[in-house]
């Protein structure tokens, strides 16, 4: 999975559960626009947009992405944001837990894995992500509408 | 002539009619529904009932928004005025908007910014005094990750409030937040004439006191019921405990169920 499409697809639950947009800086830039209860995401890398279609918003959620096929339940219990999502890599585990207000860790447990960190101050953020040993940094702008 | 002027005197020397305002609340319900029932008859005379959050949802059941919405309308039939959104409201995620949509009675965060439907304040009248009703939440989590939403430094809030809300007579701070954090805001605000408090789970049975300002707390899942009440005699508490307060917590059931796994395991 390209690294955009890799914290698309399982680094990004709070825009993927809100249904925000966003627009990031980085190795790989992208532009998550948000319309009603789909998601359309363009990324550098990506010769054609992936859409998102959210089915559920809350308590549960779940969502699908297209292409590939990607299907996602995810919660948000307690202090935490998780789903588990079946792709055609396999199945993840996607979290994110805040450490402070400012500051959260996330990762992806399973067939792809990933772990970094992301400060916030709102609507801007940074995240550091390691994935397949290698770092890169990268810079957002959360968009609500 | 005379006995009219003494007449007046006297009447007019007598004390103004005495007044009270009684006001209910609850805290923490954590979707109880089925325990509703049992706190009917102790709000029924208050002419005020108010909730202090941590209402919608239970974890430890992992409701939804089926008995979120079921719980908001069921409020709405027991006569809730208003309530405050507590840390759990926060775990249904968007389809919140849809619950506080549902309430049939205002829902008060006045320290929040951000797309949600509620209000800064609320204002009721009862007994001939004006009542302003303000929300207060104050937890960090998990706001941070929901983006567009953020809270306030809550005193600066009540300020900012304040200064733009009607005119009242009565001040009574509707918190979710730890008891710590409450004392830390009501000693700023010290013409708050209650502080109703959610999210420790705390059982009062007398109030806790910062800067005159008493703080009140009653219990959890519909355990019991704060009965305030606030006149020219003065103020007065009591924890109503209904029968619910004497049964298995929810939160033991899964509690017991990993216990009982762990030795499984073993």
């Amino acid at each position: 999975m390209e690294l955009a499409a890799f914290l698309w697809a399982l680094g990004d639950l709070p825009a993927a559960m809100a249904g925000t947009g966003e627009i990031a800086l980085g190795p790989d830039p992208w532009v998550l626009l948000p319309l009603g209860r789909l998601q359309l995401f363009f990324s550098s890398g990506l010769a054609v947009p992936r859409a998102r279609l959210r089915i559920l918003s809350g308590p549960w959620f779940l969502w699908l992405d297209l292409p590939p096929p990607r299907l996602a339940l995810g919660r948000a219990p307690a202090y935490a944001l998780v789903a588990l999502v079946r792709g055609p890599e396999g199945v993840n585990l996607a979290w994110e837990l805040p450490a402070a207000p400012w500051l959260s860790v996330f990762g992806s447990l399973g067939s792809e894995l990933g772990c970094g960190f992301r400060v916030r101050s709102q609507p801007l953020w940074g995240e550091f992500l390691v994935r397949g040993g290698e770092l890169s940094l990268w810079l957002g702008l959360s968009l609500s509408f | 002539m005379v006995r009219a002027v003494a007449l007046l005197l006297a009447v007019a020397s007598l004390p103004a009619w005495g007044w009270e305002v009684t006001i209910a609340f609850t805290n923490d319900l954590h979707a109880a529904l089925e325990r509703l029932p049992e706190i009917a008859e102790v709000l029924e005379g208050a002419d005020l009932v108010l909730d202090a959050g941590d209402t919608w949802e239970d974890l430890y059941r992992v409701t939804g928004l089926r008995e979120a919405l079921a719980m908001a309308r069921r409020m709405g039939e027991l006569g809730y005025d208003a309530m405050v959104l507590g840390n759990h409201e926060m775990y249904l995620g968007p389809a919140l908007r849809e619950v506080i949509g549902a309430a049939p009675f205002p829902v008060v965060v006045t320290n929040l910014t951000g797309d949600l439907p509620v209000r800064r304040w609320a204002l009721f009248e009862a007994e001939g005094k004006r009542i302003l009703v303000l929300g207060l939440l104050w937890e960090e989590y998990p706001w941070p990750l929901w983006p567009g939403l953020s809270l306030d430094e809550p005193v600066t809030a009540v300020r900012e409030a304040l200064a733009e809300a009607p005119p009242h007579d009565l001040l009574v701070l509707l918190g979710h937040m730890d008891i710590e954090r409450a004392k830390v805001v009501a000693a700023q605000v010290p013409e708050c004439d209650v502080f109703l408090l959610g999210h420790d789970h705390l059982w009062l049975t007398e109030p806790i006191w910062a800067a005159g300002v008493p703080i009140v707390e009653a219990g959890h899942r519909a355990g019991a019921v704060g009965l305030v009440r606030l006149g020219d005699a003065g103020f007065s508490y009591k924890l109503v405990r209904t029968k619910a307060s004497t049964r298995l917590p929810y939160f033991w059931v899964p509690a017991l169920a990993l216990l009982g796994a762990l030795l499984l395991a073993r």
